[in-house]
């Protein structure tokens, strides 16, 4: 019998993203031939974080609805503490890549947070999670559902299924900003930007919010300050493609040719991303730094506004709203 | 203009209770006024749930009816909010019993409507049955278990399981209350055993267990696992206006074994019982108040209380003062009254007969020393004792003098509830931080001169034996409330206000003597009260002394077993001394000190960390003889420590495993270090005042910020390192960094750096001709008052 365990540290070996992913999906296979349940679900849930936090998200995305329904054909498993906690755990991630994802359908995706929000009450964990992330999902959608949620996520406290402080904070500030309040955003921001409190994606995370913030407002300089913080961070990252978008989006206006640089570097990972959020923003941010160097590069430039185009219209599908449609029209994504 | 997010924002800025309650109800009415469906129903379920979760749930009970409607006149927003309806559902379910004035035709005509509902949005019954035996349990026992086995069959289907289900935690919880319920105490244990371990919680649970359990064993007669249990619930429960009903337990507890505390928590939860409009509530809270002043004997009943907070129960009273008896015959009408209408409502006799209950006295004390070893695991939590302390004053002073020092100079943040002289004792009941302490002081001339006591914190012998021969000396009586830490904090405060020219005082449990500058500095400074403040060691030898017997003293007076170290003999005393000091500040620190078996705190060796548990000395006594200390007799049952090694259990005696002494470490817990970073801030001003002066040596730590990424990998954002002082420069303290540390490679050994207070989380000094290093805690005390 296969040593799972000795399987699972051999792919901790193997570099980040892809070819862990692909490791992982091996390690699977054997897991399902040998028919170890434990393991079975282990590995699901190894393939879903990684999917989450070294890849475009794409893999976990298509992967999480046979991992929930292995893991509800198995009650075994929902005996065990631990793997509860995973599922929960895979599931908050789930919810909140499902923005970025317009195949997900919104009925689909309520019926992702009416789940959660069952699991979590049935291990007699907060709600915290689930209005956070539900808040998050509506906001370009139904502003009344993402003020509610919002409200409701400030009143639950957290506990080991909330995601942690910092990323509490970094939600506050992203509503504040979304209600247009700078000051207010300012004020949210300050232990994250102090760096008393951090995560695996922030300060960058909040920085980014401010620069797109500054951006569609004209306000370049503060922009900038901004860009500068987490082009560094972005520049090269294959999973912070939309980061680049919006660095490309001002430095269209500031410095096209150093946003043509940065273009040019990270092309191929747009390239391979599955993301439609992140190839969206990439996209955008493409057509508007191209289309300032004229005839040169006017196919490029067109070809990207018409990718921006189709994904923005699968957002604009799903969501109802035309946001992403607007920020396409450099013009209209910046209202000085 | 209706603007929901304003709104919002606003209810979110106010604290939890009627205020918000107030906020809520009249967003719903400029939602009302706009037509604003959605925010229609969207706060109503916020108000229930204010109602239900932060007060006494009155106002859900009304409301939800209204919530019913809305959602019904528009389906539109079913979709987005049949599962909060639901939940509101079952939490109006869950309390409308609470209510005898709705009826058993009403209530059945909601369980019915909850029933449809379940059906129409495909949410399992299991909730339905769930709730419907709590409704049927006063009124018919068998049709109560009918509904409890329906719920106990119903498919466990995970699909349907869904909106409306209680969590893991609270059918747990359900479970063994049923199961105790019907007889199967052994079954009851097996659902709570999750619960009880800490792995099953929510924002009920464990509250509910405790108080469950609680009363379960008092009303069986079993009062140890009763005192068990409400010590851990009344550390959850007090209060806490939604746990009326359990601290009604309590009270009903502590009639039977603790009256003057049992008086002293219906004190601090008469305001909770006022604010209530539930009436089961009411009903449980008046009965253990009733219970807890029946307990008192006749001749304390005809006394008189001035207590502001019992003034504003609805008795006649005369100017400013109302009879216990007079107290005591409003809880007995209000929970007769209740219980009858309860009955009334359903047709039985259940509370008038639990109201009835003679509940079962503690027997006579047994034998401390029986040679019966227990049959069952023993607790870690005890009844509280009171603690004792000794005020000792160069001059006599009346003690109506006192009382009027203290109501004149009541310290800020203390509600002076009580501060009366009166025959010859002066009570004083404060209110801080909405708990309750109360002192009560008397004179004590008569107190023998010789006190067994050792001094500490800066008092040497000979300023014991001068404050020993003090000609005033006073008595205080004072009970520990939640926090030990803040109780003690409180408790010398006080003191140094009612005395603030005392030489010193004397903890009588402990047996240590304090100065009055170490008095002084604790009242002014809550941090600086240490785990180890808060108990003594006694020790005690064999007429040979071959074996020495080391217990703590105080630890009962925060509901803490006493710790021993047994077989200890002149070879490891030391090294006994050490863990069991470590092993009182975890318990301490904690809280807790969990059951007889359990690890509870380890002691490391070299790389190696060891647990340490306890075993009764009742079982010790029984199975090892030897290891006890044999000529001494104990009169309180102890903890005794013994630690788990690889190769089985030892006791101190055999600790040969540690003879390399020094690389044994107690580490402090992360409480205590916090505290002394506190204490480093704030006393820094004392330290940079006494470098300005020469000095042998002094040192600082300070923090230092960890690169982003270096952080990510070591798991900490600060890094703490010493900095000796190297000069003072136009008032700015430089010093040298003492240390390199690879999590912040930018500073290294030998680095200068300027030394702020803000940055400084421990300091230590040593002023020119003092004999010793002294640091922060001990340091702030000495330079305060110009010692060092």
């Amino acid at each position: 019998m296969r040593d799972f365990a000795t399987l699972e540290q051999e792919f901790e070996q193997h570099e980040r993203g892809t070819a862990r992913l692909g490791a992982i999906r091996m390690a699977i296979e054997e897991a399902d031939t040998a028919q170890d349940v434990r393991w079975q679900f282990r590995f699901r849930y190894d393939f879903v974080r990684e999917s989450i936090f070294s890849g475009d998200r794409y893999h976990g995305l298509i992967r999480f609805p046979e991992m929930l329904h292995f893991y509800g054909e198995h009650p075994e498993l929902a005996e065990s503490e631990h793997c509860r906690y995973d599922m929960l755990i895979c599931f908050r991630w789930i919810v909140e890549a499902i923005s970025e994802f317009p195949q997900v359908t919104r009925s689909e995706a309520e019926s992702y947070f009416r789940s959660l929000k069952e699991m979590l009450l049935d291990q007699g964990k907060s709600l915290s999670c689930y209005f956070m992330k539900r808040g998050y999902f509506y906001m370009r959608i139904d502003r009344d559902l993402a003020a509610a949620n919002y409200y409701r996520f400030l009143d639950a406290p957290l506990d080991d299924s909330s995601d942690g402080r910092p990323l509490c904070c970094n939600h506050r500030v992203m509503y504040q900003l979304y209600l247009g309040n700078e000051e207010a955003a300012l004020r949210e921001a300050e232990p994250i930007l102090s760096g008393r409190l951090r995560a695996y994606c922030l300060p960058y995370a909040t920085h980014h919010k401010f620069l797109r913030f500054y951006l569609s407002r004209g306000e370049y300089d503060k922009a900038e300050e901004y860009a500068r913080r987490i082009e560094p961070k972005a520049d090269g990252d294959p999973f912070e493609l939309y980061m680049i978008g919006t660095l490309m989006s001002l430095w269209s206006v500031c410095d096209p040719q150093h946003g043509l640089a940065l273009f040019r570097r990270n092309r191929r990972f747009y390239d391979a991303s599955e993301n439609p959020w992140q190839r969206l923003l990439f996209a955008t941010g493409a057509y508007h730094l191209l289309r300032t160097q004229g005839a040169q590069e006017e196919a490029l430039s067109e070809q990207f506004l018409e990718t921006a185009t189709q994904l923005a219209g699968q957002f604009r599908e799903r969501d109802g709203t035309d946001d992403y449609l607007r920020g396409i029209r450099f013009e209209e994504f910046v209202q000085v | 203009m209706f603007s929901p997010e304003a709104l919002l924002q606003q209810i979110h800025d106010m604290e939890h209770g009627p205020e918000r309650l107030e906020a809520i109800a009249a967003a719903i009415r400029q939602a009302d006024d706009e037509s604003a469906h959605y925010w229609r129903i969207h706060l109503r379920y916020d108000y229930v749930q204010e109602s239900v979760f932060h007060g006494d749930n009155f106002k859900a009970i009304i409301c939800f009816p209204e919530l019913l409607k809305v959602f019904d006149e528009h389906p539109e927003y079913e979709e987005d909010t049949w599962d909060d309806i639901m939940l509101a559902f079952k939490w109006v379910l869950d309390n409308m019993t609470d209510y005898y004035q709705i009826t058993r035709e009403e209530i059945e005509r909601y369980y019915e409507e909850y029933s449809k509902r379940c059906k129409k949005f495909g949410i399992t019954e299991r909730v339905y049955y769930m709730k419907l035996a709590d409704f049927l349990l006063p009124i018919d026992k068998e049709r109560a278990k009918e509904a409890y086995d329906a719920f106990r069959s119903a498919a466990y289907d995970r699909g349907k399981r869904g909106a409306g289900s209680d969590c893991k935690a609270c059918e747990a919880n359900y479970n063994m209350r049923y199961s105790l319920i019907f007889g199967q105490e052994e079954e009851a244990l097996r659902f709570a055993a999750p619960i009880l371990s800490g792995e099953l919680r929510c924002a009920e649970i464990p509250h509910e267990t405790y108080s469950y359990l609680c009363w379960h064993y008092l009303y069986k007669g079993d009062l140890s696992e009763a005192l068990y249990y409400g010590a851990l619930a009344e550390r959850l429960v007090n209060g806490e206006p939604e746990h009326l009903d359990s601290i009604g337990t309590l009270l009903e507890l502590y009639s039977v074994t603790d009256p003057n505390h049992g008086w002293k928590l219906l004190k601090e939860n008469v305001t909770q019982y006022l604010d209530c409009h539930n009436p089961y509530m009411q009903m449980c809270f008046a009965t253990g108040a009733y219970r807890v002043l029946h307990a008192l004997p006749d001749e304390i009943l005809q006394d008189i209380t001035h207590n502001p907070l019992i003034l504003s129960l609805p008795i006649k009273s005369g100017s400013g003062e109302v009879r216990l008896k007079d107290i005591h015959d409003h809880f007995e009408k209000t929970a007769t009254e209740l219980s009858q209408r309860f009955d009334e409502r359903n047709g039985s006799s259940y509370y008038m007969d639990l109201l009835r209950t003679q509940l079962k006295a503690p027997e006579e004390e047994s034998a401390p020393a029986s040679e019966e070893a227990p049959a069952h695991s023993l607790h870690g939590l005890v009844q509280r004792a009171p603690s004792i302390l000794a005020v000792f004053v160069p001059e006599q002073i009346g003690l109506d003098a006192v009382c009027e020092r203290v109501k004149a100079n009541a310290p800020d943040g203390f509600e002076l509830i009580t501060c009366l002289y009166e025959e010859e004792q002066f009570f004083v009941t404060v209110r801080y931080e909405e708990r309750l302490y109360e002192a009560v002081i008397v004179s004590a001339d008569t107190m023998p001169p010789e006190i067994p006591c050792r001094p500490f914190n800066g008092l040497d012998r000979e300023g014991l034996q001068a404050m020993l021969a003090s000609p005033a000396r006073y008595a205080v009586h004072y009970d520990f409330s939640g926090d030990p830490f803040l109780s003690y904090h409180i408790l010398l405060k006080l003191l140094h206000t009612a005395f603030p020219d005392m030489a010193g005082v004397v903890d009588l449990v402990e047996q240590k003597a304090y100065p009055e500058t170490w008095v002084r500095f604790v009242s002014e400074c809550r941090d600086a009260v240490t785990a180890d403040d808060l108990f003594g060691l006694y020790i005690a030898a064999n007429e040979e002394e071959t074996e020495i017997w080391i217990t703590t003293v105080g630890m009962r007076c925060m509901g803490l077993r006493e710790l021993e170290a047994a077989g200890v003999t002149p070879d490891n005393f030391n090294l006994a001394v050490d863990i069991l000091c470590a092993a009182a500040r975890a318990a301490i620190e904690r809280g807790v000190l969990p059951d007889e078996g359990e690890v509870f705190t380890q002691v490391n060796y070299g790389e190696e960390p060891y647990e340490v548990l306890w075993q009764s000395s009742e079982k010790l006594r029984h199975e090892r003889p030897e290891a006890l200390c044999g000529r001494l007799e104990r009169e309180l049952p102890g903890a005794v420590l013994y630690i788990r090694t690889d190769e089985g259990d030892v006791l101190p005696a055999e600790c040969t495993v540690f003879e390399d002494y020094d690389q044994l470490d107690c580490p402090n817990s992360r409480r205590n270090f916090m505290r002394r970073i506190r204490l480093a801030k704030q006393s820094f001003p004392l330290f940079a005042k006494a470098v300005q002066h020469p000095f042998e040596r002094a040192a600082v730590r300070m923090e230092f910020q960890v690169d982003e990424e270096l952080a990510d990998e070591y798991g900490y954002s600060i890094e703490l390192l010493w900095c000796e002082i190297d000069r003072v420069e136009d008032g700015r303290i430089i010093g040298v960094v003492a240390d390199t540390s690879e999590a912040v490679p930018a500073v290294k050994e030998g680095d200068e750096v300027e030394i702020v207070g803000d940055r400084a989380a421990g300091w230590a000094i040593q002023p020119q001709g003092f004999p010793r290093v002294i640091y922060e805690d001990e340091g702030a005390l000495l330079l305060e008052v110009g010692l060092a």
